[in-house]
């Protein structure tokens, strides 16, 4: 494979900084938000925004797929929600004297798709999001229709008002690249809200990017260099998240899959370049580890009550699991 | 500005000395137990040596440097696994000083090499951990050369048989008065001091005491021997003299002397050796011969001579009136010290019996039954046991096991005859 030059990398991040910069116009005070979910669509991945309601999630999706000029799709998740509902149905046309079944495709026919409280629909509704999200496709009848390129789903959930919810299950959210906890505004960003916007009237958004130029930027992102040693880090960082095999994950039950490494080197790609080199880095794998492992770990129900977060425990494994794989000896000590 | 060739060779070294650093470091920290082993057992062995006044030769210091040698190599084996090489000595100084994993792509030729400026070194000596294993080997050398040890084996000679250092000096006092000759004295020092070749923890052994006691037991019977001797050539001079005499007489005297002489020459203790010429002498010139001055003169040499030997028998042996059985020639029953003779000494129990027959065994005949022998069976006749007959055994519950005449037997068999009647009376 041809690996990206500098001037590649240059350009694509000049595309990024454009994007981004946009992208903090629409939402103020969400710089790392908005960081996460750049980094999240360039590394080709869906993201999970979690968050309490008004902060901006449904804005940010709709600001992205505009700066980006693809076509995007919201999807309000309902508990009478069905899977119909999203991939489309086949409905009965006549056609020159005959009637025949004809596909009329559903909102997941977008390139963005914002599945807004995901975790209201029945979880036979939720599944139905899996071969789209994984193989980019949808079969219906039988019958597989692709969907647009790119793809991504941009999915909200509630952390309150839990009742009537049904929790994703861990195939759902391991086809999460990120999930990204929305937090709350700073008095500062709130401020700026206020004098800025008003209610009801939606935030004037430009577009930044084209698809191809979009596209061309992924391209760059996947031909970033990947050294042996970060990629034995990344290996080493999530075999480290199965229970027993590190000491901060004691309280662990379920650790995370190998589709969290590939998620883990995809992620650093698209931070490097997002940085403006053309390789990953160490830094760049502990960067993205909260936002990729996150969800894909299960603590077990005594850590729970103990106040463990899966949060602090992917803090207390990247403290442990060093970038080299050599150990120092006790005569040496790291220098200040 | 550096040319990339020139920053590669810049990094190539940051990062050979910083793998040098770190093997070197393990090296140190897989030495530390086994210096501080070999240190500790220098340092004991030292210790050792002082105590038992040991010399420190060259095979000493060759064994130290060879063991701290050895320690050196096993280190170096047990470290030689955690060795770094230079590839991740890259990542060590990409780590940590992020560098954002630029030297891992440089050296991959997927990227340039950072620039490279006069950079910190990113593993540091702790000093704590280094003096360490020193400080406490050269505690433990300290230790071995310099604490103060009091030696094992002190100059106070060992404890020897009392016998041993008595029958040399009487041999050297018979000597030094010139009684008897030098070959026999040696010779007894030679014999003793076979028996203190043996190991001291030997000496007192019965067969060590009881070949002193042979010895010693020989050395009397020598003296004695010689005593004899002596005083039989005395005598015979002193009849020699006598006008009384006659030819026979004079004859067989002679012949007694030369008899005595013989036998002093046999004996392994003689006389010393100018005695014995004056005595070959007279004896070859003939008893009738001597004048009446030289035989007096050599009458009371020989007396001379021969009471000194008395008297050194009588020290510790003692000439007691044999009261008991004598184990030995001339050593007299309860005298001598520890080495006295079995049985009582003489007037233990006052005067003796003019009729004891001394020094034999009366046999006592047992045959009369009016006069028997100890252990003799004088009588066998049938007793019967005395039993109680009061218990009459298991009886059933509830019934009396006893009827009280326990009570009979105080005061009508143990009360003497005033007593039951007093008793009688208060009953009364």
């Amino acid at each position: 494979m041809e690996y990206a030059n500098e001037a590649q990398v240059a350009e694509a991040q000049s595309h990024i900084k454009r994007l981004s910069e946009a992208l903090n116009q629409v939402l103020y005070g969400q710089e790392t938000l908005i960081d996460f979910v750049l980094n999240g669509v360039l590394a080709r991945g869906h993201i999970l925004l979690e968050g309490l309601p008004g902060l901006g999630k449904t804005e940010l999706v709709k600001g992205l797929s505009k700066t980006l000029v693809l076509e995007n799709k919201r999807i309000q998740f309902t508990p009478d929600l069905l899977p119909g509902d999203i991939t489309g149905n086949p409905v009965l046309q006549e056609t020159d004297g005959k009637r025949e079944f004809v596909f009329q495709p559903g909102p997941i026919f977008a390139n963005i798709v914002l599945a807004d409280e995901i975790n209201r629909a029945s979880p036979k509704t939720q599944s139905a999001l899996l071969e789209a999200m994984q193989e980019h496709r949808v079969t219906v009848l039988g019958q597989t229709h692709p969907l647009p390129k790119p793809f991504f789903v941009l999915a909200t959930q509630n952390p309150i008002e839990l009742e009537g919810t049904y929790p994703l299950p861990e195939a759902q959210l391991d086809r999460f690249l990120f999930k990204l906890d929305v937090r709350k505004n700073s008095v500062a960003a709130l401020e700026k809200i206020v004098n800025q916007r008003e209610l009801g009237v939606e935030p004037q958004v430009q577009a930044v990017l084209g698809q191809s130029h979009f596209e061309s930027v992924i391209e760059t992102v996947r031909r970033v260099y990947l050294p042996e040693v970060v990629a034995n880090y990344i290996a080493r960082l999530v075999d480290a998240t199965h229970a027993g095999e590190a000491e901060a994950t004691k309280a662990v039950k379920f650790g995370a899959s190998p589709r969290a490494a590939l998620s883990l080197a995809s992620a650093s790609k698209a931070r490097a370049v997002m940085n403006g080199r053309g390789n990953a880095s160490f830094e760049d794998v502990k960067l993205v580890a909260p936002a990729v492992l996150r969800h894909r770990m299960v603590l077990d129900y005594g850590a729970r009550i103990d106040g463990a977060t899966t949060d602090s425990v992917i803090e207390a494994l990247l403290e442990e699991i060093p970038f080299q794989t050599t150990d120092t000896p006790r005569p040496l000590s790291a220098a200040q | 500005m550096e040319s990339q060739s020139d920053l590669q060779l810049l990094w190539q070294k940051a990062a050979s000395r910083l793998r040098r650093r770190v093997n070197l470091a393990w090296w140190y920290q897989e030495l530390a137990i086994p210096l501080c082993l070999v240190a500790l057992a220098v340092g004991g062995f030292v210790l050792l040596a002082r105590r038992n006044e040991w010399s420190l030769g060259p095979a000493f210091w060759t064994v130290s440097g060879g063991a701290t040698l050895l320690a050196g190599g096993f280190a170096y084996w047990r470290a030689k696994r955690k060795w770094i090489t230079l590839e991740q000595a890259y990542v060590r100084l990409d780590a940590d000083l992020g560098l954002q994993s630029a030297l891992s792509t440089a050296l991959a030729k997927r990227g340039a090499w950072p620039d490279f400026s006069e950079r910190k070194d990113v593993l540091r000596w702790k000093a704590g951990q280094v003096a360490l294993p020193v400080v406490g080997a050269l505690a433990f050398l300290i230790f071995g050369f310099a604490l103060p040890v009091a030696p094992a084996k002190q100059s106070v000679p060992e404890l020897q048989p009392y016998s041993w250092s008595r029958l040399a000096s009487e041999v050297e006092e018979l000597v030094d008065e010139g009684l008897i000759d030098e070959d026999y004295a040696e010779d007894v020092k030679k014999r003793l001091e076979e028996l203190r070749e043996q190991k001291a923890d030997e000496w007192f052994s019965a067969a060590s005491l009881e070949a002193t006691d042979s010895l010693q037991q020989a050395h009397s019977s020598e003296m004695n021997r010689l005593n004899r001797d002596l005083m039989e050539i005395q005598k015979t001079l002193k009849k020699v003299g006598s006008p009384e005499a006659t030819k026979a007489d004079r004859q067989k005297l002679q012949q007694q002397f030369e008899e005595a002489m013989e036998g002093m020459r046999n004996g392994q203790m003689k006389p010393n050796e100018k005695l014995m010429k004056q005595l070959a002498e007279a004896a070859k010139q003939g008893l009738n011969q001597m004048s009446e001055e030289d035989r007096k003169a050599m009458q009371e040499r020989l007396k001379e001579l021969a009471d000194k030997l008395g008297d050194d028998l009588g020290e510790g042996e003692g000439e007691g009136e044999p009261g008991g059985e004598g184990d030995q020639e001339g050593r007299g029953p309860g005298e001598g010290g520890v080495q006295r003779g079995p049985g009582t000494s003489s007037n233990l129990y006052g005067e003796n019996s003019p009729d004891l027959k001394l020094g034999k065994f009366e046999h006592l005949d047992g045959k009369d039954d009016k006069e028997p022998e100890p252990g003799d069976l004088l009588n066998v006749e049938e007793i019967e046991h005395e039993l109680d007959e009061s218990m009459k055994g298991p009886t059933t519950s509830g019934a009396a096991t006893s009827e009280g005449k326990g009570g009979d037997r105080v005061w009508k068999d143990a009360l003497d005859p005033d007593e039951q009647k007093s008793l009688k009376s208060f009953f009364e």
